[in-house]
């Protein structure tokens, strides 16, 4: 038997040790970026799907930590994705720019995306703004909890009562062009998006000052990174409302209520004008590529952002996945009465995998919108959700490399088929278009194949040993 | 008397359980039911099928709350408190049907039980602290001492669901102290092992015992080997307690044959 506590400096070393990658990854992944974004060898085409195929990692590595490592089986995952992107976008469209002139004919793009501090007061009063709702909803919610205990069915019968008066409320105040005082709810929620504007007003010269401190060079990065935690945090928020209700329930259940979720996200958003509506939101990424005639500004590399996010994604999850809080997770995945009879908390444990999940979810979402300049709520819809649940399925469950190199090949392969014609027979190449168009008649089939053939799958390919956790000596 | 006015706790057993019943609608699963625990001590429950021993397992332990009663532990009320409360406050337990982390190995089936991940923290994982490495380090050689205890070293690695059935009962037991509990629940711990291997088991329960002064109480089929190592017995028949005593006692009593031995040598 080994003495049981190592020598302290041994920690610190393995501390150093095990952290020496995470510096190499950014490192790498900015000179990968510098050299290839803009230079004609692999050309924009090649770079712009390697960046979605990178996004596409994060969404897959960050939903199998969710479905195989924590054993739930979330169908929204677009939807975390989706409150990421827009919000992340909004932030950096809106509040991002330096010094704006909204009259201007064209923004000069020097002073796009250079507020970091605009940015960040942005999402403070929007977290102001939902910690106010979201607490006085909790609270009328405990309290009309508390009634059953006069009477058992109360609960339910005020709570029908409040949506009737509530959807009344609602009518009564888009009729007329100002709402009357009888509208409490209308009012209320008036109050919350005047509070937000306010907020937004009165801390504009200090996020500006704030900025201002930041040397120029520093300002654009500084912009996407707030948009990029913001984007994640609201998403992690977001999970965390949906997750606390919804992970009481069980595989299929679960699935339906968090599909419904990120559909409730997507209709929630065709109805706010500021996040562009049905139209769509438009930001300008005039910072993403140096357009030729002028080359008034500098270029902002974003694929270094979207490569070091994904290798730091797919660490970091590795990370929690071989750890003893991944065990514990695993552990109730695997038998959550006796996990808890094992003192692990199991809703506390599924909700720590899910929220972290809608974090890195909406992480992606940042990204995407600073990469394609345009989101639609259609990007976000169902069929997305299930895209990343095949490649996750297809991965192979709790294989967070096989999640990883099947969003890769998942998204390499229908534009393979999309060009095939530059490789292929004229013959072959309209199949191949065909398979590309066709292609979620594939992924079902797929899904259907693994389903049937899994236990046959998993003899063929033999798990490793499995890990222990960790490697001390 | 009652020690719920006068007593510090002192004086009381470390788990006393006094009139609990419980009701699943018109079924009286328990009634009445006492049991006190002792720190060392080694005591028994027995009856025959459907008498009512897990419920009152799974009420102690949290699974199930009593309509009536009370539960004490360490001069605490734990009724009603979540299994993991419970567990927190010190008692562990197996269950009749094996319940190990399948895809997880031995050694982690073992390590998850010292709540590491508490210590360090969600951050602490994600950046790998010098903290972190201290805990685990604490964890996995806590665990490789329980698995030599238990004799599962060379299996530390395998998967759990791959063990033999013999060693999935010992790993159970392993999994439950590694919580480090003042009293340990074992619920049919020789259930489906032949002779030689309930002798040992019985042997590794006693050192377990005075190895870890714990508590045990015991849930068994097999009334020789309840005879043979518990110094207290008592004997369930449809939810009501039919004896109380030393394993002498409960042999001689008569309603105790009529339930369970008398249908036993029939």
């Amino acid at each position: 038997m080994q003495s049981d506590s190592s020598p302290p400096i041994r920690a610190t070393w393995l501390w150093f040790v095990h952290n020496l990658p995470v510096p190499i990854i950014v490192i790498a992944a900015v000179l990968i970026g510098r050299a290839l974004e803009f230079s004609d060898r692999p050309g924009p085409y090649v770079m712009h799907v390697a960046m979605i195929a990178a996004i596409n990692v994060i969404l897959a590595v960050s939903l199998q930590l969710i479905n195989g490592v924590s054993g739930q089986f979330s169908l929204g995952h677009a939807g975390f994705m989706a409150v990421g992107a827009y919000l992340g976008g909004y932030a950096t469209y809106t509040f991002g720019p330096w010094n704006y002139d909204p009259n201007a004919d064209y923004p000069d793009p020097r002073q796009l995306f250079a507020n970091p501090g605009g940015a960040l007061a942005c999402f403070v009063a929007l977290a102001i703004v939902a910690a106010i709702g979201f607490g006085f909803v909790t609270l009328l919610f405990l309290l009309i909890r508390s009634l059953r205990r006069i009477f058992p069915a109360l609960p339910l019968i005020v709570i029908a009562l409040l949506v009737v008066w509530v959807v009344i409320d609602a009518r009564g105040a888009a009729n007329s062009p100002n709402i009357p005082p009888t509208c409490v709810w209308s009012r209320g929620a008036m109050g919350l998006v005047n509070l937000y504007s306010s907020i937004l007003v009165h801390t504009q010269s200090a996020a500006l000052g704030l900025s201002g401190i930041l040397p120029y060079s520093w300002r654009k990065p500084a912009t996407l990174l707030v948009a990029i935690f913001g984007g994640g945090a609201a998403a992690a928020a977001a999970g965390l409302v949906v997750g606390i209700p919804t992970l009481r329930l069980r595989g299929d259940y679960l699935a339906i209520a968090t599909l419904g979720f990120a559909e409730i996200i997507r209709n929630v958003i065709v109805t706010i004008p500021a996040l562009g509506a049905a139209t769509g939101l438009s930001i300008n990424v005039y910072w993403t590529k140096p357009s030729p005639p002028d080359h008034i500004y500098e270029a902002f590399y974003i694929s270094p952002w979207i490569f070091g996010t994904a290798a730091l994604t797919f660490v970091l999850v590795s990370r929690l996945a071989h750890s003893p809080l991944g065990n514990a997770i695993k552990t109730v995945r695997d038998d959550e009465i006796a996990a808890s009879a094992m003192g692990i908390d199991p809703t506390r444990h599924r909700v720590i995998a899910f929220v972290t999940g809608a974090f890195l979810a909406g992480v992606a979402g940042a990204l995407y919108v600073h990469l394609d300049g345009y989101l639609n709520t259609n990007s976000f819809s169902f069929m997305r959700s299930i895209e990343i649940v095949v490649m996750v399925t297809l991965g192979g469950m709790e294989s967070l490399a096989g999640a990883a190199i099947a969003a890769v090949a998942l998204t390499a392969i229908p534009e393979l088929l999309d060009n095939a014609e530059r490789f292929l027979p004229a013959a072959l190449a309209a199949q191949a278009h065909w398979m590309s168009d066709n292609r979620f008649v594939i992924y079902a089939f797929l899904l259907l194949v693994i389903m049937i053939t899994r236990a046959k799958l998993k003899s063929a390919f033999p798990r490793r040993k499995p890990q222990t956790i960790g490697r001390l000596r | 008397m009652s020690p719920f006015f006068f007593g510090s706790g002192a004086d009381m057993s470390l788990l006393e359980i006094s009139d609990v019943s419980i009701q699943f609608g018109g079924l009286r699963a328990l009634s009445d039911f006492n049991f006190t625990v002792d720190r060392g001590e080694l005591v028994g429950l027995i009856g025959p099928n459907g008498a009512g021993k897990t419920t009152a397992f799974n009420i102690v332990t949290g699974v199930y709350t009593p309509t009536a009663g009370m539960i004490r532990f360490d001069g605490k009320n734990i009724a009603g408190h979540s299994p993991v409360a419970v567990n927190h406050a010190g008692i562990a337990r197996t269950f009749q049907n094996i319940r190990l982390f399948q895809n997880l190995s031995v050694l982690d089936n073992v390590a998850v039980g010292f709540h590491t991940s508490a210590e360090h923290g969600f951050l602490g994982t994600l950046l790998r602290s010098p903290r972190y490495f201290r805990c685990e380090h604490l964890a996995r050689s806590g665990a490789m001492e329980l698995l030599e205890i238990f004799g599962l070293t060379e299996q530390a690695s395998a998967l759990a669901g791959s063990l033999p059935y013999g060693h999935q009962r010992r790993l159970e037991i392993a999994r439950a102290l590694a919580t480090r509990p003042k009293v340990l629940m074992l619920d049919e711990p020789a259930a489906g092992m032949n002779p030689q291997e309930k002798i040992d088991l019985m042997e590794l329960i006693h050192s377990v015992r005075d190895r870890f002064q714990v508590g045990i109480w015991l849930i068994e089929h097999d009334m020789k080997l309840v005879m043979s190592i518990c110094q207290r017995i008592t004997v369930l028949d449809h939810g009501e307690t039919i004896a109380v005593g030393t394993p002498r006692q409960v042999q001689d009593n008569e309603k105790v044959i009529e339930a369970y031995l008398g249908k036993a040598e029939v």
